[in-house]
């Protein structure tokens, strides 16, 4: 067995296993930790939004629904690709992943530019615009921040820095991901539905 | 009287002693012991310089009139700075010092779940300890601690109430970051075979902490960004003549800041669990119900933010709140009464860990008390924005968290350093402590009760009396922080009377390693005992050395324990 061989296929030592568990630990609790500034963020909405008579304030267009609704659309199918793709990494086919995620991210580009159309036309001077934009801004930066680095983990795959043994960048990416979706949902029910 | 395998602690050396090698606390290290000094040695500079700004905050108050201060914004900004130094900078980087340095060694681990982000979450805090303060030269934040807009926004005109925001921020973030690494080295780092209940009861307190700072601190988080955006970015969030809201920063900060008392008050609980049945010789009492109950608080702490905001609150929710808040005494004194039955009957050491132990007791029930009628409806009416509440948290952060501390210092000091601290300085420190402890802060409740406003630098003669007995004691109280000062750097100098490994027969596993202790804590991996305070008895030792036999060495490998009396009985330090 060579010796990038046995990187590759070698089982995960113990230690390997405990430090893959902390990982996996780790991110769940900084996920529940996390959405919970999203929660804040509805919380503060739903108190300026009591305090007006009535909502948005009079004269204030609120955001369209349809964009809203292909944003949203495009954001959960690269969700499922970017699950999809893991799957098949971790049936061995690296190869999968990068197309999967590689579509996924094109989706995930599209909700950046049609909620980002959204955000830039929505006016700040008044209680619901305001709100509107920090949070839809808020969720955009982490959707940029995130997908920047699932691009970074697909270079790693194709430099073979992450291989089917040790995936767990992929996942991390990949739960990163999910955690963006969750986030919009949050935002996306005040916002357009409620 | 058992046989003692090894040197008695407390034996003066006059071998060479090994350097101190201070160096490397100053460097970045991922060594849990190394970054838990660091986050003493930190906080303790900020408790100076928080403590700094209390003696002018009282040579202000010594006189009715403005003195020491050129105008009322100066000592607004004092008293922000007070605070804030206090809270963000001492108490809470204090505890989590405690937390790092100790839970893997209590849990038998060889580090923190993540290493490196512990170390990062360390170096987040000065760079935020510097900006605050830098603050200074750019008009100093002056909203109080609690920073209510329209304060923070519209009548703080300087960029240090700015800089105030993102350095709370980072502060919590670091936070946030350590409740993180804690919560997953409780769960994950455990030894095969050491469940929940097999855990030091420390260990529950920080885990009952870490899961508060994790579910709160976003709050604070969400809180600041939209005040940081108020500030720079033309929001109004918080400014209700351009559709904000006032109430809103109000009920969130306070969604945030109630949980977090007791992230400054947990962990110091669990501390005391140690060390009150250490020195009491005795077990603990009530192993589940405290443990329990520092889950219990995490989650009441989470139903009484409104108590705060009682005389700006709907007046429907008012009693639900004082319900709750009620209710949050009884896990706190499910705890208290576990621990004076703890030292029931015990063959207590009244040393100083032991003096400061009791004397968190005593003056916590105080602030405790106090709680429970300020959680009163009318009664909080009557003393709201008085001194009767500054009197009331000084009880429960002074005279519980800091003398809780203090009784840390001087109970794993040894462990820390593997030499002593005078027991001497630290009895007169305890004394020159606990009584002007007492001498200037519960004045504060006759002066609150009286009518006397909180954030004021001039008030009604009637009150002149009573601040200076405060003042006073205060200056006398600030001064006894030199003796612990002076007994560290004289113990670390002189390196005379060395700890040994257990220097207080104590029966966790912390104490069954050598002080300090080697780099990855044990020699060799221990296997956990089915009770967290048993290690040390006979006992343990017939079931471990069964256990050696199977899995090959491991505890203890440095300290044989004794023939057949619990370790606990034979003589310690100062015995
Ligand atoms: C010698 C020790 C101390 C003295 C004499 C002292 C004195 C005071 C006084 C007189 C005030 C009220 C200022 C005012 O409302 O005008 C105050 C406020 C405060 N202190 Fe202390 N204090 C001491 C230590 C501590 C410690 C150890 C803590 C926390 C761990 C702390 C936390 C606070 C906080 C949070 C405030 C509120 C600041 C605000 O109103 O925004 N203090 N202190």
């Amino acid at each position: 067995m060579t010796l990038n061989q046995d990187r590759i296929e070698r089982p995960l030592t113990r230690e390997e296993q405990i430090a893959l568990k902390n990982k996996r630990t780790g991110i769940t609790v900084f996920q529940i930790s996390w959405i919970l500034v999203f929660v804040c963020l509805v919380v503060v909405y739903f108190q300026l939004r009591s305090e007006q008579v009535v909502w948005p304030p009079a004269g204030v267009q609120p955001a369209a629904l349809l964009p809203g609704l292909l944003a949203t659309a495009a954001l959960f199918a690269s969700a499922a690709l970017v699950w999809r793709g893991l799957k098949t990494a971790r049936a061995g086919h690296l190869h999968g992943l990068m197309q999967q995620w590689l579509v996924a991210l094109a989706l995930g580009v599209a909700f950046v530019v049609i909620a980002g159309a959204q955000w830039s036309a929505m006016s700040g001077d008044n209680a619901y615009g305001m709100v509107f934009r920090v949070m839809v801004g808020y969720h955009l930066l982490h959707a940029i921040v995130i997908a920047i680095y699932m691009a970074a983990v697909l270079r790693s795959v194709r430099t073979g820095h992450v291989t089917v043994r040790d995936l767990w960048p992929a996942e991390a990416g990949a739960r990163l991901w999910y955690f963006v979706v969750a986030a919009w949902v949050l935002f996306f029910v005040p916002l357009y539905l409620v | 009287m058992a046989t003692i395998a090894q040197p008695l602690p407390g034996t003066r050396i006059e071998q060479p002693k090994p350097g101190l090698q201070i160096g490397k606390y100053f460097r970045w290290s991922v060594d849990h012991k190394i970054i838990g000094v660091q986050y003493l040695a930190l906080a303790f500079t900020f408790f100076i310089v928080g403590g700094t700004l209390a003696m002018g905050i009282r040579w202000e108050l010594l006189t009715p009139a403005t003195d020491l201060m050129a105008s009322g914004t100066a000592y607004n900004q004092l008293f922000t700075m007070h605070g804030t130094i206090m809270i963000f900078l001492w108490i809470i980087p204090a505890l989590a010092g405690f937390g790092n340095y100790l839970v893997p060694l209590m849990l038998g681990a060889k580090d923190m779940a993540f290493p490196w982000l512990n170390a990062l979450a360390f170096w987040m805090i000065p760079p935020a300890g510097i900006l605050l303060i830098l603050g200074y030269f750019a008009g100093q934040a002056e909203a109080g601690w609690t920073a209510y807009p329209p304060l923070s926004i519209l009548y703080s005109p300087g960029n240090g109430q700015t800089m105030w925001a993102v350095a709370i921020h980072l502060l919590g973030l670091s936070s946030i970051l350590g409740g993180i690494n804690f919560i997953v080295t409780i769960r994950n780092m455990r030894p095969e075979g050491m469940g929940w209940f097999d855990m030091p009861l420390f260990v529950w307190a920080v885990l009952a902490t870490s899961i508060i700072i994790v579910l709160a601190t976003p709050f604070l988080a969400g809180a600041l960004t939209l005040l940081i955006l108020d500030r720079v970015a033309g929001t109004s969030f918080f400014n209700p003549a351009n559709g904000g809201s006032v109430l809103l920063w109000q009920n969130v900060f306070w969604f945030y800041s109630h949980p977090a008392v007791y992230i400054m008050v947990v962990p110091a609980f669990g501390m005391l669990s140690e060390m009150l049945s250490i020195h009491s010789r005795k077990p603990i009492f009530g192993y589940r119900a405290i443990a329990l109950s520092s889950l219990a608080i995490a989650l009441l702490g989470f139903l009484v933010w409104a108590h705060h905001m009682f005389t700006s609150l709907t007046p429907a929710l008012r009693v639900p709140f004082m319900i709750t808040s009620m209710i949050i005494a009884v896990p706190t004194g499910i705890k208290i009464f576990s621990w004076i039955a703890t030292t029931w009957g015990g063959r207590i050491r009244l040393n100083s860990a032991m003096l400061f132990s009791l004397g968190f007791l005593s003056m916590f029930v105080i602030g405790g008390i106090s709680g429970v009628m300020v959680a009163a409806i009318p009664f909080d009416i009557h003393v709201h924005d008085t001194y009767f509440v500054v009197s009331h948290f000084h009880f429960v952060l002074y005279g519980g968290t800091v003398l809780a501390i203090y009784g840390g210092i001087y109970h794993w000091f040894p462990k820390i350093t593997g030499y002593m601290l005078n027991e001497r300085l630290g009895k007169w420190h305890f004394w020159l402590t606990w009584v002007p402890f007492f001498f200037t802060f519960f004045p504060m409740h006759m002066a609150g009760m009286l009518g006397m406003p909180r954030r004021v630098a001039v008030y009604a003669p009637e009150f002149q009396a009573l601040n200076q007995v405060i003042s006073i004691s205060a200056f006398v109280l600030g001064l006894s922080t030199f003796i612990l000062i002076y007994n560290i750097v004289w113990s670390l100098w002189k390196r005379k009377v060395v700890a040994g490994p257990n220097p207080w027969r104590a029966l966790t596993l912390e104490w069954n390693t050598s002080s300090p202790p080697p780099a990855f804590n044990f020699y060799g991996d221990p296997v956990p005992f089915r009770d967290p305070y048993g290690y040390g008895t006979k006992e343990a030792w017939d079931y471990l050395k069964e256990q050696a036999q199977e899995l090959g060495p491991s505890y203890p490998a440095n300290q044989p324990p004794e023939k057949a009396h619990p370790v606990a009985l034979a003589p310690a330090a100062g015995d």
